[in-house]
């Protein structure tokens, strides 16, 4: 072939470092406003009716879980809630929001997945996820002793990003 | 009985089509075992494999679609995308709803081109069809390897949720129902001429033997692509409610640039049809345009790029498109310039004018034209990988550096079929655009009259138009009118005879007459729209443009699948009353606006309703002038092609002869 037609090779190269470069970095990732921030407080009841309060601090840090018996996305996350909850269970408390849902099939929920939960804030109206600024379910808050807001996640979450969490909540 | 085999319809399909991916294996590998055991009917089995591959998979998609129409939420695809509430029509289409269906309808329609493909080798090109269909195969394993490994939609979900998580509302449009489809249509149809590139090179056939089979499969794809973009521009125009129908948006450029490419090889081909030339150029195009549809994809899929199209991806599946498309694209390139020159003879253009001369010119602007929109796209993405800025490349570069070179495409557009091939007498030519270069400069003057505060590019473009369009008033009376002397008939039927029998000459030019008619649209409601935000209460008139509207207050009620507040703007001096509603679907939580419109050939009045604030509403409202254009030129453009591909029996003379009796346009 011709000398010019070998100008592609370069062009691939570069095509294909961009791409993978791209694929590394994530366009969407905007860090949340609330990272840094005192967590609100929120009065309201659980799934048993008692009353709660969310953003009070009991001495731990704490993981608040916003949940969705209609959101098919946590029930993936649930066994990565589950297996956290063993593991740091002592050191930390694991609450929940559960956003928008149906009494009865939040309940059937847990009784068919178990409950990792201390408890579950029942946000039928979705106003705690309104603090929040919940725009998607499932979402994770990090919360440390001192009820500051440090780590928020916008997607089902791993073992890793569990893991992670508590590392930047016991900091 | 019911409900087992509700049960287990899906696992059904996901054997079938896993089942499929073998069979490609075999398929893929069929020459080469073939070439090793000596077995031409083991060669020939790939026929039969392709017709297998398609009923196998349509199992799979049909299992796929049962499941949604029947909301079987133990399917996590169809609880992710679909809700009980769901209208039938966007059950089915929530197919392609989201990342795992919409690649299965990629592989899917992939093998249905394959098992054309094979209809037609089997009587045209039998030596050559085993190693294209071996090509093909290897395609729809790479697609189907994603499928089953990586992003599944028949992965189950047990127990199954409560109810789905519904469509997203913004895909719940008749428009945007079929758009994804059509794209794929697009994408997947470049395959064929791909393929046929691939095994040309791989068994060292001669282009010009083969160059005429792919011009029908590349006007067909290049068809529905242009068909899947204006139905994109349509579907943000109607239902994003930002008064616009493109906007420059990474994945808006995803599609535009293989249908820039491809628009190069639909003119490309018609030159090698005629003279000959540009064999090794048209190899290029071939892979390049279906390489480009890889991208397309891939940018889509693996959410490299920021976009409206906000796919959720993990980095699993970007990686494996991205190799994928890097093995395919190594290959492909790697071949061509190994083994790229598969012709031993060419011509050499014998003048400098001459039809071929300006194909090349109008091959030259596409490529460009392609080039820029690859670097606008890509920019962002090499700026953050040097410093790390995030930055977007939007409309601003875009206009300014592409619309100058679709200028001279529209100009090549009035030159080229007034020009004949080989040799043009300057003269003569001179002879057939004196009238049409004196209708552009009167289009400039008039627009200039109309308004002397314009952008140049409104100028420019008129004059350009109306040289086009007088350009082809004159072409059809010199060809019209020299028949009617002959024969003594009237213009009209004289004309009418010509377009019936010289049906791809004029097809093209129904194509060209649907772009000018877009081009119209595009200058009124790019270069003369007016807009206005204000807040309104009741009684409260606004005026915009010639127009002027009074708002009477709003309107709550419940349908299917969501709640609806609903603006009731009267247009004074008319009994329409504009409808713009905002729709809440209680599901997905996601509220939508629906523009409200009334459209008119020589203005579209566009509103959006949005928040209360003190009790007024705020009004986002526009007046676009000619922007219905656009739409309409779309219908002309595809009528257009099927003109040219109905002509079907002359076709075929004409792959095998290599000559075309006249002037060819595309």
């Amino acid at each position: 072939m011709g000398k010019a037609w070998w100008a592609i090779v370069p062009v691939l190269v570069i095509l294909f470092g961009l791409l993978s470069y791209g694929l590394t970095s994530n366009p969407k990732h905007i860090p949340s406003p609330l990272i840094g921030k005192q967590f609100p407080i929120i009065e309201g009841k659980d799934l048993n009716g008692n009353s709660v309060t969310l953003g009070v601090i009991d001495g731990k840090p704490t993981v608040v879980n916003v949940w969705a018996s209609w959101c098919a996305a946590c029930r993936t996350e649930h066994n990565v809630l589950i297996r956290g909850a063993r593991r740091y269970g002592n050191n930390i408390s694991l609450v929940a929001i559960n956003y928008k849902d149906e009494l009865a099939n939040a309940k059937r929920w847990l009784n068919q997945l178990g409950d990792p939960y201390q408890w579950s804030f029942h946000d039928l109206s979705g106003r705690a996820g309104l603090e929040l600024g919940v725009y998607g379910v499932p979402e994770t808050f990090f919360v440390n002793k001192q009820g500051i807001i440090v780590e928020k996640i916008s997607a089902p979450l791993t073992d890793a990003q569990f893991a992670a969490g508590v590392e930047l909540m016991n900091k | 009985m019911q409900g087992f085999i509700n049960n287990y319809l899906i696992e059904f399909g996901h054997v079938a089509t896993f089942t499929a991916f073998i069979i490609l294996l075999v398929q893929a590998s069929a020459p080469w075992l073939a070439g090793r055991l000596q077995s031409p009917a083991l060669a020939r089995s790939g026929i039969m494999a392709s017709y297998i591959v398609l009923i196998l998979m349509t199992i799979g998609g049909a299992t796929l679609i049962h499941a949604f129409v029947v909301s079987d939420f133990t399917v996590l695809y169809v609880a992710s995308h679909s809700n009980r509430e769901l209208p039938l029509l966007y059950k089915v289409t929530a197919l392609w709803g989201g990342h795992e269906g919409s690649l299965f309808l990629w592989a899917w329609i992939l093998t249905a081109f394959t098992c054309l493909l094979a209809f037609q080798g089997k009587r045209l090109f039998p030596m050559r069809l085993p190693v294209m269909l071996s090509v093909q195969a290897c395609l729809t394993l790479g697609f189907l390897g994603l499928i089953l490994f990586l992003s599944n939609p028949f992965e189950r979900l047990l127990p199954g949720a409560m109810a789905g998580k519904d469509l997203n509302p913004l895909l719940q449009d008749p428009g945007m129902a079929i758009h994804p489809p059509m794209l794929y249509l697009g994408y997947v149809g470049f395959s064929i001429p791909f393929a046929f590139a691939m095994t040309a090179m791989l068994t060292r056939w001669e282009t010009t033997l083969w160059i005429g089979l792919i011009r029908r499969w590349t006007l067909f794809a290049w068809t529905m692509l242009t068909v899947g973009i204006m139905l994109g521009g349509w579907w943000a125009y109607y239902e994003l409610g930002w008064g616009g129908y493109w906007a420059w948006d990474p994945v808006e450029n995803a599609s535009f640039m293989p249908w820039l490419l491809g628009t190069a090889l639909i003119h490309s081909i018609t030159v090698q049809e005629n003279r000959r030339m540009l064999q090794t150029w048209n190899l290029f195009l071939a892979i390049s345009t279906f390489a480009l549809s890889l991208l397309g994809t891939f940018l889509v899929r693996s959410g490299v790029l920021s976009s409206v199209h906000a796919f959720a991806v993990d980095p699993g599946r970007g990686l494996y498109i991205l190799l994928f498309m890097g093995t395919v694209l190594v290959i492909s390139f790697g071949l061509f310039l190994a083994k790229g020159r598969v012709d031993t003879q060419r011509e050499a253009m014998s003048s400098s004018v001459s039809r071929e001369m300006l194909f090349v010119m109008n091959n030259v602007l596409f490529t460009v034209l392609c080039v820029l929109v690859m670097l606008g796209t890509l920019y962002p993405l090499a700026l953050e990988a040097i410093n790390g800025a995030k930055i977007t490349v939007g409309a601003p570069y875009f206009n300014a550096t592409l619309i100058p070179f679709f200028f001279l495409v529209i100009l090549l557009m009035g030159i080229a079929p007034a020009t004949p091939w080989r040799k043009v007498n300057l003269s003569r030519l001179w002879s057939r655009l004196w009238f049409p270069v004196v209708a552009g400069f009167s289009g400039i003057a008039a627009m200039y009259a109309w308004d002397d505060k314009a952008h140049w590019f409104a100028y420019v473009g008129t004059g350009l138009v109306a040289f086009v369009l007088m350009a082809m008033l004159v072409d059809f009376f010199r060809n019209a009118s020299r028949r009617a002397k002959q024969n003594n008939e009237n213009i009209i039927s004289a004309w009418l005879f010509l377009v019936k029998r010289n049906r791809r000459y004029y097809g093209g030019m129904f194509v060209h007459f649907g772009v000018l008619i877009i081009a119209i649209g595009m200058i009124g409601s790019g270069l003369f729209r007016s807009e206005q935000v204000v807040l309104m209460a009741k009684g409260d008139v606004l005026e915009i443009g010639n127009e002027q509207l009074r708002f009477d207050g709003v309107k709550q009620f419940k349908k299917d699948n969501y709640f609806a507040l609903q603006g009731q703007f009267a247009l004074l001096g008319t009994d329409i009353v504009i409808k713009p509603e905002r729709r809440k679907y209680p599901v997905q939580e996601a509220p939508t606006t629906e523009s409200g419109i009334d459209s008119s050939w020589a203005r579209d009045v566009y509103i959006v309703i949005g928040e209360v604030v003190n009790g007024r509403y705020s009004v986002h409202a526009y007046v676009n002038p000619l922007v219905e254009w656009i739409w309409l030129g779309g219908f002309i453009i595809v009528f257009g092609i099927g003109w040219s591909l109905s002509q079907r029996m002359r076709e075929k003379k004409v792959h095998t002869a290599g000559v075309v009796k006249q002037g060819s346009v595309a």
